[in-house]
């Protein structure tokens, strides 16, 4: 298939972030310096500096005799590629394929997303106004191949679009430098007098890979297209994805509400081709100089109708910060499930029907409040009661299940508070327990049960267990921890509370 | 004049009632507990179901009564594939506990919600789901209002709803179908068996709508009800069991 | 002595009980019972080394066994006397031979048709009702059995510190007053010290071929299960003395012991017109002379004499017999076969044809074979003709019928790797783990214990759970070893 590239090329990279952090610095003539063999030299230098002449690689010493109030910091070269990945984030707003290239230049799989911007042109522009916003001077380029927008970006005009398949022509004039050929090559093509690429074109291949090597006709075919240029995007990719662009920043909710109901839409129809459904969905706002918003939604079931999945974001959309408006809105789907023909039964003998609605009504509130939230119990057969239970999900898992019938308090403590009991020992029911400053007096009780450690689990004493009834009616389960044996005095305590 | 037979009386209830709002109450065939006695509070004998209760306790222990006494209600309401919601700031119901009343927690989904505000929202939501049968829910402070809301919410989806309102928040008055009180009582224990027994409530209505106020004994007899009333003469009825 | 516990599962009621019969006995000995009954569940295998450990210890052990029945309630059964015991014996005869080996059925039909002479006491369930009882059917049984049992029959109660003791012993309190039963106190021991009770764990995970996280409900939820002191059981039961006496009482009543079992030999060895002494005399001379047609030489006579002598003291004319018979089938029918070790010092039995050997000979002393210094019957030794040693079984099936007859079979005792194999599976760990650590072993040694050997294997020895197995197949291998 046909693709597009875009590529960016921050020209000032490490100045523009430099003067993005101190403002103050802006007209001045700035370098970033580094050490190389003793030797102080300039990794980067600002377009006041590279007009009057100083040049990379040159060192700051004679740097600083042309340029006498020149203003150098340190440079941090391992940082580069942090820096610029994080550039990369920016520009996911734009396509769904960013790769980098060196310290200093992206390219933009931009295939088959221009026409959401309204065009090559207005999209090569909302890419500048976006970095430009930021505080970053680029020089843009877009073209059929990544070589030949590169080419473009360093020795073509600015803002250049070729159209498909004319990238050849465009870089005609262009000299081989743009080719990206290392320097010894440079030097002897430049000495053969071969100062443009068409001058290279007008020699046989044959010529040229016997003088110069399978590098340059590699080059050469990379920016025609003949050869395949490898591509490793920062971003793993996601299958189901949709863009939205707006000419004007949306400034209204019922706007982005119609942004998000379009590309659910889009995305859903291709999901009901595939036969898959959503589970979770991340509907993400950009805006131009401002951080974008995010709202995350999550299903219990692969959902496929758009406004039950719109219904869930409507939830957060309240939230959602319009200010100052929303350039374009990117809907992301990073899990999916097939949808199965059957819905699986929730419990025994409900109705398909039910199955998906109690999921809808679960999402909703798993939505709104997390789904940690929700919880739902199966029984667990452990006789240490905190054992005696645990956590399924709340639709499916639990037919044909059996409680045992105990006698267990309906409220049981998180943690067990002490109290102090009068007792006779060794294990007989307490006759009376102070809890919180207030003295029950115990009328009637059942127990000791002894509830030994399950020693495969965890090593400890064991519990005496009472239900205890004091002369309120008032109904407790207490509990002694250990035993009194020669001279040891266990702890007591209340764990929970009988209905 | 022609005799009022009980059928005439019957169908004449029903009519009152639903002009009076009450389409659920009426309803035949509608699953509801039946609390013997105690039932003779509310129209019609029925206890209202498709409606909102109201639980005023005023400390931890009638707290937790009114929980025991909702978890031995809530099976009747929910029926043999029915599901419960029950929602509070922290989660101490526990699990097991609750087969001793009949409820099987497996059947029940449990909200956590600490702010008072999210657990009105999601009661309000389940309360409109035709999906649940019953949902009980923590309050703090609740508006009138919000209590309407919350009737017409069930009204059309056949729900029933039990506010456990927290002791600590102001209590307004709320548009509710029945106002209870529930304490703890000394246990019942069958045949002079030593230990704790039946667990007992003091079941009071502080008021239902079109019916009456009241005071009841009511014990939970391992499987099933047993309820006696306490009226003011002193004089207490035969205790009746309820299967 | 105010109590002694009369129901105790000990290793032989297989899987279940997590002691031996030795070591309840020391256990008992050292609490200060006189007294003591080990009730395995249909099985009386147990008995024989717990009234020898007994014996000496000083103590009493009453044979007695637990009947579970496949139509009714279990049983625990104390024989009264003889008579009783036999019946005892007939009745868990008559539910193996029913079914594959290792299992009995019974059923309440079989007790009906022989029960007397036996003291019972009923096994109430361990589950209780919501509404604080037992399951109606227990009542009815209950009156069923006494009916049946008369006033041979009491109710078990035992506090298992489930928490519901004191509800369960009122209503076995109410159940035994109706019915005019006495209550019997017991602690339904499994092992005889708590620290016993993750061997129980792991042998209920084994027997029900679980694993001991998956076990759940199936596992104790305490270690009270074990030979109390008496003077907490007289704490436990403070409000139901009479439970506690009833023990005394039964003790009382039952006063069998194995001591009076002496072997019936059978009539069909002799000429019933003779003794066996006489019977054995005249074969003896017999053989004598064929054994020395030049004559018996003085010494052999006196040799002769003096052996026919102790036999006759002794009363072993009759065993004598019976080899003789067997031996002298066999050769009627050429089958190869030869009397071996100690019995090649009797005279007799050279006379006898049991054996090849002139003991007389080789001057070898028939007090190797019989002494009166040891009090023990004679223990003669035949091989037989590997091929052909189906055809003497035959004929003794067939001489005395397969009700008297029985092939006496030995309880394996399980290989170390098998152990830890069982022990393992119980634990959960991994089949390949399991393997490991079998491979581990070549035998128990302190190596192993100290993780040398299950390091060799991959496997880290400090890590708590497996430790954990290595200390219960530890216990497990030590104590099956016994």
């Amino acid at each position: 298939m046909q693709k597009t590239f875009v590529c960016i090329w921050f020209k000032y990279f490490k100045t523009d972030r430099l003067l993005i952090r101190q403002p103050d610095l802006k007209d001045r003539p700035l370098v970033l310096i580094r050490k190389e063999h003793g030797k102080m030299l300039i990794s980067a230098a600002n377009e006041q500096v590279l007009k009057q002449g100083v040049q990379h690689n040159t060192s700051l010493a004679d740097a600083r005799a042309i340029i006498p109030g020149l203003l150098s910091f340190d440079d941090l070269p391992e940082k580069a590629t942090t820096w610029l990945k994080a550039l990369a984030v920016y520009c996911n707003r734009f396509c769904p394929s960013v790769s980098l290239s060196g310290t200093d230049t992206l390219f933009l799989d931009v295939t088959g997303c221009t026409h959401l911007w309204g065009g090559d042109a207005p999209y090569l522009q909302a890419i500048r106004q976006c970095f430009a916003a930021i505080g970053y001077q680029l020089r843009l380029s877009m073209a059929d191949t990544m070589g030949a927008a590169w080419a473009l970006t360093r020795y073509g005009k600015d803002d250049l679009i070729v159209p498909p398949h004319r990238q050849m022509d465009a870089m005609l004039l262009l000299p081989p430098a743009a080719l990206q050929l290392e320097a010894a090559l440079l030097a002897r093509l430049d000495k053969l007098g071969l100062k443009t690429i068409c001058q290279l074109l007008q020699l046989p291949r044959s010529a040229l890979l016997r003088r110069f090597g399978q590098v340059l006709l590699d080059r050469i075919d990379a920016c025609s297209g003949q050869r395949m240029e490898s591509w490793e995007p920062v971003f793993p990719p996601v299958k189901y994805q949709e863009r939205l662009a707006s000419l004007e920043p949306i400034l209204t909710r019922t706007g982005v509400e119609m942004a998000l109901q379009n590309l659910l839409e889009k995305i859903t129809a291709q999901l009901k081709r595939d036969g898959m459904g959503i589970r979770q969905a991340v509907f993400t706002g950009f805006k131009t100089g401002h951080e974008p918003v995010q709202i995350e939604v999550g299903t219990q079931l692969a959902v496929q109708d758009p406004r039950r999945v719109f219904r869930l974001f409507e939830i957060k959309l309240e939230a959602l910060s319009v200010e100052p408006g929303i350039d374009s809105f990117l809907l992301d789907i990073p899990r999916t499930d097939p949808v199965k023909e059957k819905q699986e039964k929730i419990w025994q003998g409900s109705a398909e029907r039910n199955c998906e609605e109690l999921a809808e009504l679960i999402d909703r509130i798993s939505n709104k409040f997390g789904a940690h939230r929700i919880s739902r119990f199966l029984p667990d057969e452990h006789h240490w009661p905190e054992r005696a239970y645990q956590k399924t999900n709340p639709l499916f898992g639990g037919e044909q299940v059996q409680w045992p019938s105990m006698d267990r308090p309906v409220v049981l403590l998180s943690v067990p508070e002490e109290i102090q009991v009068s007792v006779p020992v060794p294990d007989y029911p307490p006759l009376l327990f102070r809890h919180k400053g207030q003295v029950h007096e115990i009328i009637q009780a059942d127990g000791p049960e002894r509830i030994e450690q399950e020693w495969w689990l965890q090593e400890g004493l064991s519990r005496d267990y009472y239900i205890v009834e004091d002369k309120n009616g008032q109904r407790y389960w207490l509990f002694r921890s250990g035993n009194y044996a020669s001279g040891s005095k266990p702890s007591w305590f209340l764990h929970g509370y009988f209905g | 004049m022609s005799v009022l037979t009980t059928e005439i009386k019957k169908k004449l209830e029903q009519e009152v009632l639903a002009l009076g709002g009450f389409r659920h109450q009426a309803k035949e065939g509608l699953r509801r507990p039946d609390l013997g006695l105690i039932n003779q509070a509310f129209p019609g004998g029925l206890f209202p179901v498709g409606a909102v209760h109201e639980f005023l306790p005023e400390n931890k222990e009638q707290m937790v009564a009114s929980q025991g006494f909702l978890s031995a209600v809530l099976p009747a309401l929910m029926g043999p594939d029915g599901l419960a919601c029950w929602i509070t700031a922290k989660r101490e119901l526990y699990p097991p506990g609750l087969a001793r009343f009949g409820l099987a927690a497996d059947k029940l989904i449990f909200l956590e919600l600490p702010r008072a505000v999210d657990r009105l929202w999601a009661l309000e939501e389940m309360l409109r789901s035709t999906l649940v049968s019953a949902v009980v829910a923590e309050t703090d402070a609740i508006s009138f209002v919000q209590s309407r809301r919350f009737q017409l919410a069930v009204e059309a989806s056949g729900g029933t709803g039990f506010l456990l309102r927290s002791p600590s928040a102001t209590r307004s008055v709320l548009s509710t179908i029945a106002s209870w009180k529930i304490s703890a009582i000394k246990s019942r224990m069958p045949d002079g068996l030593p230990g704790v027994g039946f667990p007992g409530w003091r079941v009071e209505i502080l008021k239902a709508r079109n019916g009456r106020a009241g005071v009841w004994e009511l014990f939970w007899e391992g499987n099933g009800f047993a309820c006696k009333e306490l009226t003011e003469s002193g004089a207490i009825h035969r205790l009746k069991k309820i299967i | 002595m105010s109590f002694c516990e009369l129901q105790i599962s000990s290793n032989f009621s297989f899987l279940r009980g997590a002691s031996h019969p030795e070591e309840m006995v020391d256990a008992a000995a050292d609490l200060g019972y006189r007294a003591l009954a080990i009730t395995d569940r249909n099985s009386i295998a147990g008995i024989v080394r717990g009234h020898v450990a007994a014996k000496k210890k000083g103590i009493r052990m009453l044979p007695a066994c637990r009947l579970d029945l496949q139509d009714a309630p279990s049983l625990l059964a104390y024989p009264m006397n003889k008579p009783g015991y036999a019946k005892l014996c007939t009745l868990l005869t008559l539910g193996n031979l029913r079914t594959e080996k290792g299992s009995c059925l019974l059923y309440r039909s079989d007790l009906e048709k022989e029960n007397e002479d036996i003291q019972f006491a009923l096994v109430p369930p361990r589950q209780f009702s919501e509404n604080y009882d037992f399951a109606a059917d227990f009542y009815t049984d209950a009156s069923y059995y006494r009916e049946l049992l008369g006033n041979r029959l009491s109710l078990v109660v035992a506090c298992g510190y489930e928490g519901q003791d004191a509800k369960r012993l009122f209503r076995l309190q109410t159940l035994s007053k109706k019915l005019d039963m006495p209550l019997l106190a017991s602690n339904d021991v499994y092992y005889h010290a708590p620290d016993r009770r993750q061997l129980q764990d792991v042998l209920t995970c084994v027997r029900e071929k679980t694993t001991i996280q998956q076990a759940g409900y199936l596992l104790h939820r305490n270690a009270e299960r074990h030979l109390k002191a008496i003077h907490e059981m007289k704490r436990l039961f403070l409000h139901y003395p009479d439970a506690l006496k009833r023990s005394l009482e039964l003790e009382e009543i039952c006063q069998f012991s194995l001591d009076s079992l002496e072997y019936v030999y059978p009539e069909e060895i002799k000429s019933p017109d003779r003794t066996a002494q006489e019977e054995l005399v005249e074969l003896t001379w017999k053989g004598a002379n064929e054994r020395f047609p030049e004559g018996i030489a003085e010494k052999t006579r006196l040799s002769l004499e003096h052996e026919l002598n102790f036999v006759q003291k002794k009363n072993y004319a009759s065993y004598f017999l019976t080899v003789y018979d067997i031996v002298r089938f066999a050769r009627s029918q050429n089958i190869l076969c030869q009397g071996r070790g100690s019995a090649a010092n009797s005279s007799i039995c050279y006379c006898l044809g049991i054996t090849s050997v002139n003991p007389n000979k080789f001057d070898l002393l028939f007090e190797r074979f019989l002494s009166a210094a040891r009090d023990e019957p004679p223990d003669i030794d035949v091989d037989f003709e590997h091929e052909r040693r189906e055809e003497v079984i035959q004929y003794i099936y067939n001489k005395y019928g397969r009700d008297r007859a029985a092939i006496v079979a030995t309880v394996t005792e399980l290989h170390q790797k098998g152990a830890i194999r069982d022990v393992g599976k119980a634990m959960g760990l991994s089949v390949d783990a399991i393997n490991r650590l079998a491979e581990s072993i070549w035998h128990f040694s302190d190596e192993w214990f100290e993780g040398k050997k299950v390091r060799e294997q991959g496997m880290n020895p400090q890590d708590p759970h497996l430790r954990k197995v290595s200390a219960t197949v530890g216990a497990a291998y030590r104590w099956l070893c016994n």
